[in-house]
C-alpha cells in the first residue's frame, strides 16, 4: 500500500462521514429522550481521529493505536483495559456447527456472550437470536426470539433455532462496505476497525442473517460489567455510531478457548472447531451428519452449519 | 366311536405336512448359505479406540457417597443383589431409567461398590461412565467420542476434554428435564416495546389506532 493511496483512503473515507454527519444528528434527536447514556462521544487524543486502516498500520502504528485506546479507556471506563492485537492463527479456518435436536433454547449462549462481549448493557444488545419455530416448519419469518424467560422451555411443538454472524466465506456485509472498514481476517472472521467505521450501516442492510448491531447512542457499559481482556477486532468497548458483531469470540479462539457461546452451551449443541483439519470434531460432524445452512440459495457460504441427530 | 374316525383318518394324512417345505420358495440372494446376522453392536472400548484421544473429568470427587466401600464392606453392609424397595439408604434415587427393565446392578457392581460393572461383569470406573452407556447406546457414544454429541470443554485445539455422560444426565432419570430460559431479548433502542402478548401480531384494526395517533 502506497502512501498515496493511503491518503486517497483516508480522504474518501473523511468525505463519506462528513456526509453521514447529517443523518447522525438525526439519530441523535431521537435518542435524547433516554436518559442514563453519555451524551457525548468519549474524548479522544489528536493521534487516534488520524490513525490509519487497522490493516494499513505499520506495527508501530498498531502498537501506538492500541496504546492510544487503552489510556482512553482507562480515563473512560477508570478500568485497565487489555486491548490485544493477536494475528490469526496458521492453517486455521473457524467453523460453527449447531444441533438443532440438541438446543433446547435456553438462551445460556446470548447471555454468555453479552458477558464477554461488552456491548451495550441498557437495553441488552445481543449478538444471538434464538428462534422458537413450530416442529415441522421453517418458516424463519414467523419464527419468534421474543418467547417468554417465564415458561419452560423446551415447549411443547417448538424446536429452537439460534442465529448469530455465520462468517459467510462470501459476505455481503463486507463487499457493500463503502470504506472497507470490515473486512474477512484469514481465519475466515468477518471483523470490523471501530476506529474506520463510518457508521453508514450498508453492512446491516446487507447482511441477510439479521447478524450486524448498530450503537445508536453511547454504550451503556458499567464499570463492572466490562470485560477488561479485550481485542482491537472484536469486544474492545465501541462508541456511538460504528457498527459491531459476532466475532465467534476472536480475543478467545485466537488463543485457543472455546468461543464464550458453546462454552456456555448446557445441551453441547454446538459443535466448534478448525474446518482445515481434518480431525476437528467440526469436521466429523460436516462429513458423517446431514448438515445445512440458512439461505444458502444467496451463495453466501456461511462457515455456520445446522444439523440433527 | 367318532374319534376313532377321526384318528384314521389322521393317519391317512402325507407325514410331510406337519413340516413346512421351503425349498420351491425363490431365494433372493445367490447363495443362501451367505446370511449373516445383523452387525453386532461394537464393544464401547474398541469403538473409542478409532476415534481421537480424548480425556474426562473427575467424577468420583463430585459424587457425595463415594467412595461406596466407606458403608459397603463386609462388616458393615453386605451386598444383597436381592431386587427390592429401598428403605434404609438412596430412597432419592427413583430408578426411571429403562423404564423397569434395570435393576440397580445392571449399572453397578455387586461386590465391588466403588466400580460400576459391564453386562458382560467386566469392572467399569466411574470416571468412565461413558463405556457403561455406550453398551446400550451405542450411536450416542459414536458421536460422542467424535464431537457430535456431549460437549468438550476447554481447548478447540489441544486436547480434547470432554464432559462425561453423567455430568448431563443422571443416570438414574436420563431424561433432561424442561426449565425456563434466560431474559428475552430487549427492545432496541430507539424502538417502542411490543405490547404484550409479544409473540402474537397486534390486531391491526382498530385497537392500535390510538397507538398511531399518540405519535
Ligand atoms: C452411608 C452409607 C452408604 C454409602 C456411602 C453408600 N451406600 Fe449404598 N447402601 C447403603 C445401605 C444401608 C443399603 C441397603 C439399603 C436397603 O436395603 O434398604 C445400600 C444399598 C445399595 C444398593 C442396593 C443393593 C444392595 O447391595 O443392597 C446399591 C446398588 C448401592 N447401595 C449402591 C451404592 C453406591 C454405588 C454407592 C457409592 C456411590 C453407595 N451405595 C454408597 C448404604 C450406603
Ligand atoms: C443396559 C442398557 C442401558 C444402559 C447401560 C444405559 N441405558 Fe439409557 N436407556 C436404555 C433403554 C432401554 C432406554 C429406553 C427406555 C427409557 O426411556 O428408559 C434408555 C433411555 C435413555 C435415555 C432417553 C430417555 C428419554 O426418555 O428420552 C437417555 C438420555 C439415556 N438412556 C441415557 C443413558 C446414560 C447417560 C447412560 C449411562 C449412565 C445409560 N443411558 C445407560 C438402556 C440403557
Ligand atoms: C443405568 C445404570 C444405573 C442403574 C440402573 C443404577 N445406577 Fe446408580 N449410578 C450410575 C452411574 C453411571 C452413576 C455415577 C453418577 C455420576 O457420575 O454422577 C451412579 C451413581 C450412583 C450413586 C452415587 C450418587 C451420588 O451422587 O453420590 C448411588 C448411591 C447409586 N448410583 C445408587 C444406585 C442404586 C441404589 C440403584 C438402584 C436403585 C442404581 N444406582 C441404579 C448408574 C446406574
Ligand atoms: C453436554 C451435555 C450432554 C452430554 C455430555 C451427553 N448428553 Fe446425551 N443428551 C443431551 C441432551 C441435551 C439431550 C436431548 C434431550 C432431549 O431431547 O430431551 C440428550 C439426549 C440423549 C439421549 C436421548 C436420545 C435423543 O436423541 O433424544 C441419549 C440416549 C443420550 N443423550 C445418551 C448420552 C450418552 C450415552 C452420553 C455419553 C456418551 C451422553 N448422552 C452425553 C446432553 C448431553
Amino acid at each position: 500500500m502506497t502512501k498515496n493511496k493511503q491518503i486517497q483512503d483516508k480522504a474518501k473515507r473523511l468525505s463519506l462521514k462528513i456526509l453521514g454527519l447529517g443523518a447522525a444528528v438525526g439519530a441523535g434527536a431521537l435518542a435524547s429522550d433516554s436518559t442514563g447514556y453519555p451524551a457525548t462521544n468519549p474524548e479522544k487524543e489528536w493521534g487516534e481521529h488520524f490513525q490509519s486502516h487497522y490493516t494499513k498500520m505499520s506495527p508501530e502504528e498498531v502498537k501506538e493505536a492500541v496504546a492510544r485506546l487503552e489510556r482512553r479507556y482507562k480515563s473512560q471506563y477508570d478500568k485497565e483495559i487489555k486491548v490485544a492485537t493477536t494475528p490469526p492463527k496458521e492453517h486455521v479456518l473457524f467453523g460453527y456447527a449447531l444441533n438443532i435436536t440438541r438446543c433446547k433454547g435456553y438462551r445460556e449462549c446470548v447471555k454468555a456472550c453479552t458477558e464477554v462481549n461488552n456491548q451495550d448493557k441498557n437495553p441488552n444488545m445481543e449478538y444471538i437470536r434464538v428462534l422458537e419455530l413450530d416442529r415441522g416448519t421453517f418458516n424463519l419469518e414467523e419464527a419468534s426470539h421474543y418467547y417468554s424467560a417465564e415458561k419452560e422451555v423446551p415447549a411443547p411443538g417448538k424446536f429452537y433455532l439460534p442465529i448469530q454472524c455465520h462468517q459467510c466465506e462470501n459476505p455481503p456485509c463486507v463487499a457493500t462496505c463503502p470504506v472497507e472498514a470490515t473486512w474477512k481476517e484469514p481465519d475466515g472472521i468477518v471483523v470490523v476497525d471501530y476506529n474506520w467505521c463510518i457508521g453508514c450501516r450498508m453492512c446491516m442492510n446487507a447482511c441477510p442473517y439479521w447478524a450486524r448491531r448498530f450503537n445508536w447512542r453511547n454504550p451503556n457499559l458499567p464499570k463492572d460489567k466490562i470485560n477488561p481482556d479485550t481485542h482491537y477486532l472484536s469486544n474492545r468497548p465501541r462508541e456511538k455510531g460504528v457498527m459491531e458483531k459476532c466475532t465467534f469470540c476472536l480475543q478467545r479462539t485466537r488463543k485457543g478457548e472455546m468461543p464464550a457461546c458453546q462454552a456456555a452451551c448446557p445441551t453441547g449443541a454446538r459443535v466448534f472447531g478448525n474446518l482445515l483439519d481434518p480431525k476437528s470434531e467440526i469436521r466429523w460432524v460436516l462429513e458423517n451428519k446431514t448438515v445445512f445452512r440458512l439461505k444458502e440459495d444467496l451463495n453466501t457460504q456461511p462457515k455456520f452449519w445446522y444439523f440433527s441427530d | 366311536m367318532h374319534k376313532w374316525i377321526l384318528l384314521g383318518l389322521l393317519l391317512l394324512l402325507p407325514p410331510n405336512l406337519g413340516a413346512l417345505d421351503l425349498s420351491h420358495i425363490p431365494s433372493t440372494r445367490s447363495n443362501p448359505e451367505d446370511f449373516s446376522p445383523a452387525p453386532q453392536n461394537i464393544d464401547p472400548l474398541s469403538l473409542i479406540k478409532q476415534a481421537p484421544p480424548f480425556v474426562v473429568p473427575d467424577r468420583t470427587e463430585k459424587l457425595l457417597t463415594y467412595p461406596c466401600t466407606g458403608c459397603h464392606t463386609q462388616g458393615i453392609i453386605k451386598a444383597n443383589p436381592k431386587i427390592r424397595p429401598l428403605q434404609m439408604m438412596h430412597q432419592e434415587i427413583n430408578l426411571v431409567h429403562g423404564k423397569g427393565r434395570f435393576w440397580c446392578t445392571t449399572c453397578h457392581s455387586t461386590y465391588e461398590r466403588d466400580n460400576l460393572t459391564s453386562l458382560k461383569g467386566q469392572p467399569i470406573g466411574f470416571n468412565q461412565a461413558y463405556l457403561l452407556c455406550g453398551q446400550c447406546h451405542q450411536h450416542r457414544l459414536r458421536e460422542f467420542i467424535y464431537g457430535a454429541h456431549g460437549k468438550r470443554i476447554g481447548s478447540w485445539e489441544e486436547n480434547r476434554t470432554l464432559l462425561n455422560c453423567t455430568e448431563c444426565h443422571n443416570p438414574h432419570v436420563p431424561q433432561i428435564k424442561p426449565r425456563k430460559p434466560r431474559s428475552a431479548p430487549a427492545v432496541r433502542a430507539g424502538l417502542r416495546p411490543m405490547k404484550p402478548p409479544i409473540q402474537e401480531h397486534p390486531p391491526f384494526w382498530p385497537s392500535n389506532l390510538d397507538d398511531y395517533q399518540r405519535h
